[in-house]
């Protein structure tokens, strides 16, 4: 929610249901640990709790901005790193 | 002694009050906020969900379930590693490792570093030092992770900076002098600003947090204001957030305008749009407490400053709940009990989208 509010200034209402459209939840289950846990782990958006091998950071956040479509600049200077 | 609740003073003071008095501050402290901005109080059904709040026999109380809120922070990292004047526990961390504690341990929404002085001018010096810290957390940290300055007007007189003292100035009468000196100020504030962010934006900078504006009034909130929008339009991809310093803009110069409308004066409603309007992306509201009035006095105030500010501006609204702000009592270790308290009616009654 917080990307959203910062690259697409939506309100939290907004953000709320633009992440849950996404992410095809519900959105009170944005804050449900039972169902996000997984989720982040299946997406690759970086989990609570260490899962070894899985993404974190910059990684993650190259994941976020895809599935969000938004722009994320410490991930397009990483993308760029690779041209 | 049924009828008599605890609640807390504004420098923190555990006090028990009756029921009858806890309603008459939420009633003063709303129609103080409302005459002083020429806005609406808050409603009777909020008032009284308000005086629910305050007197709910938890000590901790939360925001019902669905209306959670994002939080952005002005240098919490350095609360872990920092000392007393910092409101830091002193532990020794890296930066890094603070980022990194404060996104894992404790599921921050945003994290965020700044200069130790968390001033703009200081970081001049050291861009290059910044830049690559700044660089190398990015690449570690998920949560977005913004790089954060008060802009402080302050520092460029003198003693501190090159221009001639307008504290000095003004009370030997020299109001046209002080004037001069505080636009010249803010022109080397405004090119700082500008300097410090793009020289960030070259390592993949995810966002400034511009924090505390207007702190040494009107024209540091213009230097802000200019900068905000030259960076908008180099950098329109960069996420801006601006908070203030107080609920309203003191008019040390008296003068300054920003796109025709003069800024000193302006309660948050009116800072809200013209923050919008220079093309910043989140805005923080800033209504600082007063320390002989009840939390709930302040809080009613504060409340009815942002629900108000909300209602006026499309961009996300953020309510700055640091120590002696919004409600929260002046103190250095805020209690839970007013944290929570203040939190849940900003969130639920004053409509904030973060904190």
């Amino acid at each position: 929610m917080a990307w959203m509010q910062m690259t697409r200034r939506m309100k939290i209402d907004e953000a709320k249901a633009y992440v849950a459209e996404k992410l095809g939840i519900e959105k009170i289950d944005l804050t449900n640990e039972e169902v996000m846990r997984q989720i982040r782990e299946d997406l690759g958006l970086g989990t609570v709790v260490s899962v070894a091998g899985s993404p974190k950071g910059i990684r993650a956040k190259k994941k976020i901005a895809e599935l969000l479509g938004i722009t994320i600049r410490s991930v397009e200077l990483f993308k760029s790193q690779f041209d | 002694m049924s009828d008599t609740f605890l609640t807390r003073m504004g420098d923190g003071e555990l006090v028990r009050m009756e029921a009858a008095e806890i309603r008459e501050d939420i009633r003063t402290g709303t129609a103080d906020a409302a005459e002083r901005a020429g806005v609406p109080e808050l409603t009777q059904d909020e008032q009284d969900y308000m005086f629910e709040i305050i007197t709910d026999p938890c000590r901790i109380v939360s925001v019902k379930r669905g209306k959670e809120v994002t939080a952005t922070d002005d240098g919490c990292t350095m609360a872990f590693y920092s000392g007393q004047d910092s409101g830091g526990g002193g532990t020794p961390l890296s930066r890094m490792q603070a980022v990194l504690l404060y996104e894992r341990a404790c599921g921050a929404c945003t994290t965020n570093i700044g200069h130790a002085d968390y001033s703009i001018k200081p970081i001049k010096p050291i861009i290059r030092f910044e830049a690559n810290d700044y660089y190398n957390i990015s690449m570690v940290s998920t949560a977005p992770f913004f790089y954060g300055a008060q802009p402080n007007l302050g520092l460029y007189f003198q003693p501190d900076g090159p221009c001639v003292n307008a504290a000095e100035l003004m009370p030997l009468g020299k109001i046209e002098e002080a004037r001069r000196s505080q636009e010249e100020a803010a022109d080397y504030l405004t090119d700082d600003i500008v300097y410090v962010v793009k020289k960030l934006a070259e390592v993949g900078l995810e966002g400034f947090n511009l924090d505390t504006t207007a702190s040494a009034g009107d024209a540091d909130f213009l230097a802000v204001l200019r900068a905000v929008e030259q960076l908008k339009q180099d950098l329109p991809d960069l996420p801006i957030i601006v908070g203030t310093s107080g609920e309203f803009i003191l008019g040390m110069h008296g003068q300054v305008t920003y796109k025709g409308k003069r800024l000193a004066g302006m309660f948050p409603q009116a800072q809200a749009r013209i923050v919008e309007e220079a093309g910043a992306d989140i805005f923080g509201v800033a209504v600082n407490t007063s320390t002989n009035r009840s939390v709930q006095w302040n809080l009613a105030r504060a409340t009815t400053f942002l629900k108000a500010t909300g209602q006026a501006c499309g961009i996300p609204v953020h309510a700055n709940v640091g120590m002696g702000v919004c409600g929260i009592p002046m103190m250095e270790a805020p209690p839970i009990d007013s944290v929570t308290r203040v939190s849940k009616t900003l969130v639920e009654i004053g409509m904030a989208d973060g904190l």
